[in-house]
Formats: C-alpha cells, sequence, structure tokens
C-alpha cells in the first residue's frame, strides 16, 4: 500500500479527466432519499455526498440482475456461442462495505467453480472507493466492514482541506500519475486520517452481537415458536436478498425465439426467500415455509460462510432491514437470539 | 412439424389484451408464421373452428357468454386465460359488488329488461384454464412466451413470486419510501414492476401470488393511514370475484 | 338486381364483438334499417360509485384498451374540473404529447390493419402483409413509433400508468425527449409513402351532409381541450353539454343513442376535419389537399382520408411540443400539484380517436365518486350511420348483393366505431324474398 495526498482543487479535476477518458459509474441523486450508481457523463451528475443506495453498486456491475450467458442458433447443427461482456470502467465513490461486500462475491465466483462472465468484468473494473454516510440500519463496524483493506485500486478519503489516498494496486498507482498531482503523505496526514476515522466510526449507532452468534443459533435452530414469531410478517418477496451485496444465487432461463432458431440462456437474480427455490424435480419442496427460509438465510449468511472463507456473508450494510416492508431486522435478530440463549 | 392452429377470442372487456398481441410490433410477423392464427376477431376476417390452442380475452357476464365460452371448451385442447377480466374477472367485477339488478337499473333506467347481464365470472368458472397470462393488460412478451413454450411443448414459466422481486432487479427505489401504498408485496410478478417502475403502486391487476401474506399487507397498509374499507377496496379493484379478504377472515 | 333484400345478422348466429345490421328491403324501399351493437355492458357508471377520485382514471382507462389515453385524461379532467385543481403547463404539455401519439396508433391501426385490407381487396391484415408487404411494415413501423412514445411518457402503451389527476408520476428525461424528437423525424419517409399508396386507393362517391361536432379551441388542432362545437353553428363550454347532448336507450342495442340539434350527428376525426381545418399544420393541410380532402367535407368514407392527415398533423406538432418542453427545461417540481379532494361535480370532455368523449362525474366530501356519466363516441355516431345507411342504400340498390354488402360494411368501418364491432364483422346474410 502507498500513501499520497491530493489537494481539494486537484480532486475535481482529477475527477473531471477520469469522466472523459473512461466508461465512468458513479453516485447519482435518483429521488428524494436514494442515489445510485449511473454511467456519468458530466461532474455535476456526480454527488458523493450519498446515503443510501437501493442496489449495491458493485454487484449491479459485475453480476448484473439479468445477464445474457449465452446465445445459440438451431439448425442442422446447434451453435453455441458464449457472451462475455467486458469494457474497462471506472466504479467511483464505492464506500468500504460494499467494496467489502464485492470480496466477497470476488471469493465465491472463483472458488468450486471460476465464473467468467464475472471476472472478466472484475478484472476490468477500477475501482476508486470513498466513504460515505452510514444509515441508522448499518453495523458494518459489528461485522468488520467498515474499513476496506484491499479490493479497490484507489481510496480517497476526504480530510479538511485534503485527500487521503491509499494505493493499492499499480494500476492504481498509475492513474493518480498519470491524471493527478499528489504527495507522499507525511505523519501530520497520518495524523488527520487516524482522527477522521476515529470520528467516522462514531457515526455508526447500530451495534450487534456476532460474536456470540455462532454457537447460540444452533441452541435457537429448533425453536419453532421463535422463527414463527420473527417471519410472521414475511411476504417472501426476496427484498432482502436482492439488494444484499454478497447475495449471489442466480437462476438460468433459457429462451428461444419465435423463429424457433435463435436463442438465448439468461441468468437472472434468485433469491431463497421465494417459495420455489427449494422446488425440485418430482415436485418436493425442501423448503416449504417462510420460517424454514428465513433461518436457512441467516444459517448461509453467518454461519456456511463463516465455515467455508473465515469470513460472513454480511457486510452489515443494512440493506436488508430498510428494504423490508416486514420490518425484519437482521440486526435486531441476532441480539435477540443471544438474549433469548442467555434468559 | 405442422403449425398449431391459434383462436384468439373476446369476451367482455376493453379489447386492451388483443391490442397488446398487434401492439408485437417486431415479433408479429414471426409470430403468424409459428401459428396459424384461425381466428382473431380484431384483426381478421375470417374465421374458423378449427383450432388447438385458444386464447380468451374478457369475463363471462352474459348467458350468451357462458353458451360461447363452453362451445370453445369443447374445441380447444388448450386454453390460455389472456388477461384480468379473463383470468379473475378483473374490473368488471365491481359490477358484483354494486349489485347486478342495482348496476342494470342505474344506467339502463326502466328499461333495464332489455339487457341480457348476469354475475361477472373468469372464464375458469365454466371451463377448464391451462394457462393464465395474467395482468391489466397483461405482458405481451409472457403471451409470447407461452405460445412460445406450447409449440416446443414445455410449461411457460409464470412467476410465483411477488413485484417486489422485479423492483429490485430494476433497482427501484420501493414506493413505500414516497409514501405510496402499493400491493406489490402480495402481487404476482411478471409484470416487469411496470406501476411501481412509473412510481405509482401496484393495484394487483395480476392477482395474487400462490400463499400471499394477506394479514402482513393489512398491518401494512394500516400503518400507512388506510381504513379497513380503504383496504378492501384496493384489493377489490381487479380481484373482487376472488373474495381475498372474506377468504382469509374464515381462516 | 335486387327488388326485395333481407340483409342480417341473427343473433344466435352472431359473432363475438360483430355489430349487426339488419336492412329489410321491399320494392326497392327500405322498411326497416337497425344497426346494433350487442357488445357485453359493462356498467362503469355503477362501478365509479364509491371509488377515491384517483382510482376513476385508472378504472375508466379499462373501457376501452385502443382509447385508454382518452379515458384516462377525459377522467383526469373531470375531477381536476371537480376539486378545482390545475395542472401545470408542463403537465398539460406532456398531455398533449402522449395524446397525439394514441390518434396516431389508434388511427394508423384503423387506416392500416382494418381499413386497408378493404381497399387492396384481401381479408386481413395477415394476407394483407402477403400481398402488400411494404404497406405492412409502414404501418407497423408508424404503429410502433406511436406506441413507443406512449410507453416513454405513460409508462406502457395501453392503460398508461405515470398520467394521473395533477400531473404525471414520472417524468420522460430530458434523453428520452430527444430520442423521441428523432423517432418522430424518422417518420416522415413512412408518411410520404403511406400518401403515395392512399391516393390510389378508391374512395366510394357518397355524399350526406349532417350536424358535425367537435371540440374547437383557438390555440390549436382541438384534441385535448377546447369548447364543444358544430358545424350547425352552435359552440358550447363543455361543462354544459347536457344542454346540447342527450342520450337515450334503444331496445335494439346496449350502446345508448346519442341526439344534438338533428336527429344524428357525426364525430370524429372527419368532424375534427370540419370544424377545425384552419388549425392543421401546413404540412397536413397539403397531404389533405393531395388526398381530395376539403373542408367541408360530407363523405363519410372520407373519415379515413382525414385519419391519415391527422396523422401527419401529431408527427408534425409532437416536434414542436416536444422543443417547446425542452425550451422550458423539464422540473421535477411541476410534475405534480397538490390535491385537496373536495366535493362538486366536473365534466372532462376530450377528443377520442373515434370523436367526442365526455365524463362526467360528481364527488362528495370524502373525494368518492357518487354520481358518474360516460358518453363515448361509438354512441354518437350509431344514429348516424343509420341514417347513412338509408341515404347510401337506395343510391346503390340497382347493384348486385355482394356489392351492397360491401358497401355497407365499408361505410360502417369508415366511422372506425370501435375496434370490436368495426374490424371485419358483419357477417352479413342476404336472403331474397
Amino acid at each position: 500500500m502507498l500513501y499520497k495526498v491530493m489537494g481539494r482543487d486537484v480532486f475535481k479535476d482529477f475527477v473531471k479527466s477520469l469522466i472523459s477518458d473512461y466508461e465512468f459509474i458513479g453516485p447519482k441523486k435518483k429521488d428524494k432519499a436514494v442515489h445510485d450508481f449511473v454511467p456519468i457523463k458530466d461532474i455535476s451528475e456526480l454527488d458523493i455526498n450519498y446515503k443510501r443506495t437501493t442496489i449495491p453498486p458493485a454487484k449491479k456491475i459485475l453480476f448484473p440482475p439479468d445477464e445474457k450467458l449465452v446465445t445459440y442458433e438451431v439448425n442442422e447443427k446447434i451453435k453455441v456461442r458464449p457472451l462475455i461482456e467486458s469494457s474497462e470502467k471506472v466504479l467511483f465513490g464505492i464506500n468500504a462495505w460494499d467494496i467489502n461486500g464485492m470480496n466477497f462475491l470476488d471469493r465465491f465466483f472463483v472458488t468450486d467453480f471460476i465464473d467468467e462472465n464475472y471476472l472478466e468484468r472484475r478484472k476490468k473494473l477500477i475501482v476508486i472507493g470513498m466513504d460515505s454516510e452510514p444509515t441508522e440500519t448499518n453495523f458494518s463496524p459489528s461485522m468488520d466492514s467498515e474499513y476496506a483493506k484491499d479490493g479497490f485500486d484507489l481510496y480517497l478519503t476526504e480530510l479538511k482541506d485534503r485527500y487521503f489516498i491509499r494505493i493499492n494496486t499499480a494500476r492504481g498507482d498509475e492513474i493518480l500519475k498519470k491524471y493527478a498531482v499528489t504527495e507522499d503523505a507525511l505523519v501530520k496526514d497520518f495524523k488527520d486520517y487516524n482522527n477522521y476515522m476515529d470520528n467516522y466510526r462514531k457515526k455508526f449507532k447500530l451495534n450487534v452481537n456476532i460474536k456470540d452468534f455462532y454457537d447460540n443459533f444452533e441452541l435457537i435452530y429448533d425453536d419453532d415458536e421463535f422463527w414463527k414469531r420473527v417471519a410472521k410478517n414475511c411476504y417472501s418477496c426476496g427484498s432482502c436478498n436482492l439488494a444484499c451485496p454478497t447475495c449471489f444465487c442466480f437462476n438460468v432461463k433459457d429462451d428461444i425465439e419465435l423463429n424457433l432458431k435463435d436463442g438465448n440462456k439468461t441468468r437472472e437474480w434468485d433469491s431463497c426467500m421465494l417459495p420455489e427455490y427449494g422446488l425440485v424435480a418430482g415436485g418436493l419442496n425442501f423448503r416449504p415455509d417462510k420460517e424454514n427460509r428465513l433461518k436457512q438465510r441467516y444459517r448461509c449468511k453467518l454461519k456456511t460462510f463463516f465455515d467455508k472463507f473465515g469470513r460472513y456473508a454480511c457486510v452489515g450494510c443494512g440493506r436488508c432491514i430498510e428494504v423490508c416492508l416486514a420490518k425484519i431486522n437482521i440486526a435486531d435478530d441476532i441480539n435477540s437470539i443471544k438474549k433469548e440463549v442467555s434468559v | 412439424m405442422s403449425k398449431p392452429k391459434v383462436g384468439i377470442f373476446g369476451f367482455t372487456g376493453c379489447g386492451g389484451c388483443q391490442l397488446e398481441i398487434l401492439n408485437l410490433e417486431d415479433q408479429l410477423l414471426d409470430l403468424v408464421s409459428a401459428v396459424e392464427i384461425v381466428h382473431f376477431t380484431e384483426a381478421i376476417t375470417e374465421h374458423s373452428d378449427n383450432y388447438e390452442i385458444a386464447l380468451i380475452e374478457g369475463s363471462v357476464t352474459t348467458e350468451h357468454d357462458i353458451e360461447r365460452v363452453k362451445k370453445i371448451g369443447d374445441i380447444a385442447k388448450i386454453i390460455v386465460a389472456v388477461g384480468s377480466c379473463a383470468v379473475n374477472g378483473g374490473l368488471n367485477c365491481l359490477k358484483n359488488l354494486y349489485g347486478v339488478e342495482r348496476a342494470k337499473e342505474l344506467v339502463y333506467g326502466d328499461k333495464k329488461d332489455w339487457i341480457d347481464s348476469i354475475e361477472v365470472k373468469p372464464i375458469d368458472e365454466y371451463v377448464r384454464v391451462d394457462y393464465y397470462a395474467r395482468g391489466c393488460p397483461p405482458n405481451r412478451l409472457e403471451i409470447v412466451d407461452i405460445i412460445r413454450s406450447l409449440i416446443i411443448g414445455r410449461k411457460p414459466e409464470i412467476p410465483n413470486y411477488p413485484v417486489c422481486v422485479e423492483c429490485k432487479r430494476n433497482g427501484n427505489t420501493c414506493v413505500y419510501d414516497f409514501g405510496i401504498t402499493c400491493l406489490g408485496p402480495v402481487t404476482r410478478a411478471g409484470c416487469n414492476s411496470r406501476c411501481p417502475s412509473s412510481g405509482t403502486g401496484c393495484e394487483s391487476c395480476r392477482g395474487l401470488i400462490d400463499d400471499p401474506n394477506i394479514n402482513a399487507q393489512k398491518d401494512l397498509l394500516a400503518e400507512y393511514g388506510l381504513t379497513v374499507e380503504d383496504i378492501i377496496s384496493q384489493f377489490n379493484l381487479y380481484n373482487a370475484c376472488k373474495k381475498v379478504i372474506a377468504k382469509e377472515n374464515k381462516k | 338486381m335486387v327488388n326485395n333484400l333481407n340483409i342480417e345478422v341473427s343473433p344466435v348466429s352472431r359473432v363475438e364483438g360483430h355489430g349487426d345490421l339488419v336492412i329489410n328491403i321491399k320494392d326497392k324501399k327500405i322498411e326497416k334499417l337497425i344497426f346494433r351493437i350487442p357488445e357485453s355492458p359493462r356498467f362503469f357508471e355503477a362501478m365509479l360509485v364509491g371509488r377515491k377520485y384517483d382510482e376513476p382514471s385508472h378504472i375508466t382507462s379499462r373501457i376501452c384498451g385502443i382509447c385508454s389515453v382518452a379515458h384516462t385524461f377525459a377522467s383526469i379532467k373531470a375531477t381536476e374540473r371537480a376539486m378545482g385543481i390545475k395542472p401545470t403547463e408542463q403537465t398539460i404539455n406532456l398531455r398533449r404529447l402522449i395524446y397525439h401519439h394514441e390518434n396516431i396508433q389508434s388511427n394508423v391501426l384503423h387506416v392500416y390493419f382494418l381499413a386497408a385490407p378493404d381497399f387492396f381487396g384481401t381479408g386481413s391484415v395477415i394476407s394483407l402483409a402477403e400481398t402488400h408487404p411494404e404497406v405492412v411494415d409502414i404501418a407497423l413501423r408508424t404503429k410502433k413509433m406511436a406506441n413507443d412514445m406512449v410507453r416513454i411518457i405513460g409508462g406502457r402503451a395501453v392503460h398508461p400508468i405515470r398520467t394521473v389527476v395533477g400531473g404525471f408520476t414520472k417524468l420522460p428525461t430530458e434523453q428520452e425527449m430527444l430520442e423521441m424528437r428523432k423517432m418522430l423525424e424518422g417518420a416522415y419517409p413512412d408518411l410520404e409513402k403511406s400518401l403515395e399508396i392512399l391516393k390510389t386507393i378508391n374512395i366510394p362517391d357518397f355524399e350526406r351532409e349532417t350536424e358535425y361536432i367537435s371540440l374547437s379551441n383557438s390555440y390549436e388542432y382541438a384534441l385535448y381541450d377546447g369548447n364543444i362545437k358544430s358545424t350547425d353553428g352552435w359552440e358550447i363550454d363543455c361543462q354544459d353539454y347536457l344542454d346540447k347532448i342527450s342520450e337515450e336507450v334503444v331496445q335494439h342495442s346496449t350502446a345508448k343513442h346519442c341526439r344534438a340539434n338533428r336527429d344524428s350527428y357525426m364525430v370524429g376525426a372527419l368532424a375534427r376535419f370540419n370544424n377545425n381545418y384552419d388549425k392543421l399544420t401546413d404540412n397536413a393541410k397539403k397531404y389533405a389537399e393531395e388526398l381530395g380532402l376539403k373542408a367541408p367535407c360530407y363523405n363519410a368514407f372520407m373519415n379515413n382520408i382525414a385519419q391519415f392527415v391527422e396523422v401527419v398533423h401529431s408527427v408534425d406538432d409532437s416536434i414542436r411540443l416536444i422543443d417547446k418542453i425542452l425550451e422550458d427545461g423539464l422540473d421535477e417540481e411541476k410534475a405534480m400539484v397538490d390535491i385537496k379532494p373536495r366535493a362538486g361535480r366536473g365534466v372532462g370532455v376530450v377528443e377520442a380517436p373515434r370523436g367526442l368523449l365526455i365524463h362526467d362525474y360528481t364527488y362528495n366530501k370524502d373525494g368518492r365518486v357518487e354520481k358518474a356519466n360516460l358518453i363515448i363516441p361509438t354512441n354518437m355516431n350509431f344514429a348516424n350511420i343509420e341514417n347513412d345507411m338509408k341515404a347510401l342504400v337506395p343510391e346503390i340498390i340497382d347493384k348486385s348483393e355482394d356489392e351492397i354488402r360491401f358497401a355497407c360494411e365499408m361505410l360502417i368501418r369508415a366511422y372506425d366505431p370501435c375496434i370490436s364491432c368495426s374490424t371485419h364483422m358483419l357477417d352479413v346474410k342476404l336472403i331474397n324474398k
């Protein structure tokens, strides 16, 4: 890791140059309360002071909601053509927990199988991170995710009159050299950065007792009453999964054109909360109840991948809490499992 | 492979479903070469009683409709109900709520006996229906998908999950965030979340998913200031024939 | 040659959605002539009772899939009038813009898909696609353009979503406005080709002067707004429509018949053309002239040509509107105005593709509908269609049965009465007595 600083005036020109030279994706105000990461053509559209985004930016770009995987042509022989879209893009302004969410997906999509589509895009994605304001439902410090150690090319932290820059890749270093005048970070810069981080961490109000979850979960696992209570209002709508930066499940659909010659296979985001997720050939559904599905989601997020990767499939961004119309709250539930067991 | 013969029939409705088929501009010519359309009320003069697949639009609202729909049921091997009116009665069912006799009197006064009109029912009250292309209007691409699936002999994939799924895939901000109520959480997707994507709440024109959490939806609407009357009224707009609330209360 | 003729569609064998025509001729004189619609009645006036003020536009758009935008706006205008809601200029301009495209879509559908097979002697648009593929291509392209415009502005082509009481729930982006402008520019070559095609068709030579009623205003070719105006010389505020227009239930049809000054009147493209010719764009006037359409025109068969001239006008005027909207700048703040439900009565009148469309609502203090009255253009034309037929049949009584039947079908189709009854219909049986 290299450390540099950049003046505020330099920052603006730096961003402008990136916008003109790259396909540039950054936060733009979408409506009253929400921002969205979209292609930016002019710096006036960019609004880095964002708080909420419905869909995690990295997931949206690297693992789009629906994606054509192959096209095929049925004649005497069947011709299949894989589709791998890959153009170089700058993802600008993504925050630490969403970078950590992406880091999870990075690991998932190359473990057990290599997802070429994901990987091609990921290689060509230049990631420039920046902190953003946490929402009230954000508990990323509890999940060790409010700070990103890697996964980015550059990470810019806004200090009073300058930006503190962490350079994580050679590509990041080159871009910085090409587009901005910077100076090496000095002791004072590190001091200010530390003060900034201390204050930044204070902005997160929600704490979650995740440490005790791993064991206690097994005790509560068979407590049907508990899960019925938690899942009572669940719509089985999948919003929690679809808005999650680490959820990766997808479904592949086969579409053939009306000419019965040309077709394609498309994948789309799936969700383990939908009733038909557990439906298998022969008509058996191994998870027919919403209580079962919710319980399984918690297990996947907070145990399965902790076992497998040594990290949670949850970065504490709080999106699942915000999008849930049934007010199901993973943070409350983790804490109440601790309480249930302690009482 | 011989082309399947398709008949497209209109019952009581607005004709919008047949129009959506005509609105398949880009695929219309492919469609008429993939199947042989032998009967299409809105578009062609020739008509024949020799068809394997019947697409039926509209509800059954007259004695004459009953006769006709049963005849189609006798002929067609596969019946697809197209659009809310055919699938679950749709808006037409508001007439039942008002009362058939009362409605006749309101609109036609002392001439009401000249009018043939009975209680509105979806077509599956009279004939077996194999597939449902829901919505008001239905999603024309879903109609194509059903026809295509029938040609190649697979089951059409009709979603059994709520509109919320499509809203999230489309990256929409939930309309509840703007204080707008929405029936999306209990309504069957497949419309590509058309209404919420346009900044307005879902009215459940596609009807409910198989296992909707009606009680949660009621709580949610009440929280947004709707009275019990408002809630019933919202559910009834397209689903009055299905008596969603009444059914739930009996449970 | 026939002296006695009995043309009828027996109610037993009626085919769905068809209008029925009964003509009995004895000694070359018409004894009985009835044009009827056996469409199942819907009872919208009853469905509306008790519904909240934001619902009628969604409910009434379902009266007709093909003119759902017209119903939506007649409904919205009635509600806005009843509650004293004043939408912004931006809203009105966007409404005018989307309105043009329902008109284009409907007119193109009628001229090409429904009427053209007559002119080219094919049974349907499907066989037309085999004999005259270029005509079908033009029709599909123009229709798609209009539908895409409605999709962009309204959220979908049938039963628009974004158009609501008080404004729009979502605005098109500037980018989309520019795309739409490009689509419109791209429509001109097809309009030129259409002109050449339409020049070659034969329109029957038939004239019967009647009363022509449409909206009219001082500033544009009225589709969205105006007073109700008649070629008989009267003009009234929409709110006073009951002073002039009355409806009656007739036994042979579920649709009511309408009367104004005389015992029948015509509405639709030809009526609009006769009342508002001078408000057409110069380009549209040029097309009219080339096709031999002059105001006033008393030949109902020319309604098809008037519809096409309107398509040209709507394309021209849409470009003007887009430029105006972009010049003013799209402003989210102006998308909606505040709504305070209150008691009151309001009448909303628009020009649906088929003519004058009237929604009349009375609201109670909770903003729920107490009473609704809807007058549909197709109903207005029924009596006039019958009168035209009574004039036409004696003129052609010396022709063959087939020719008489065909002329009657064509006349009814020229009125574009409503899609499900105008298409092809008239499975006419001729019985010589």
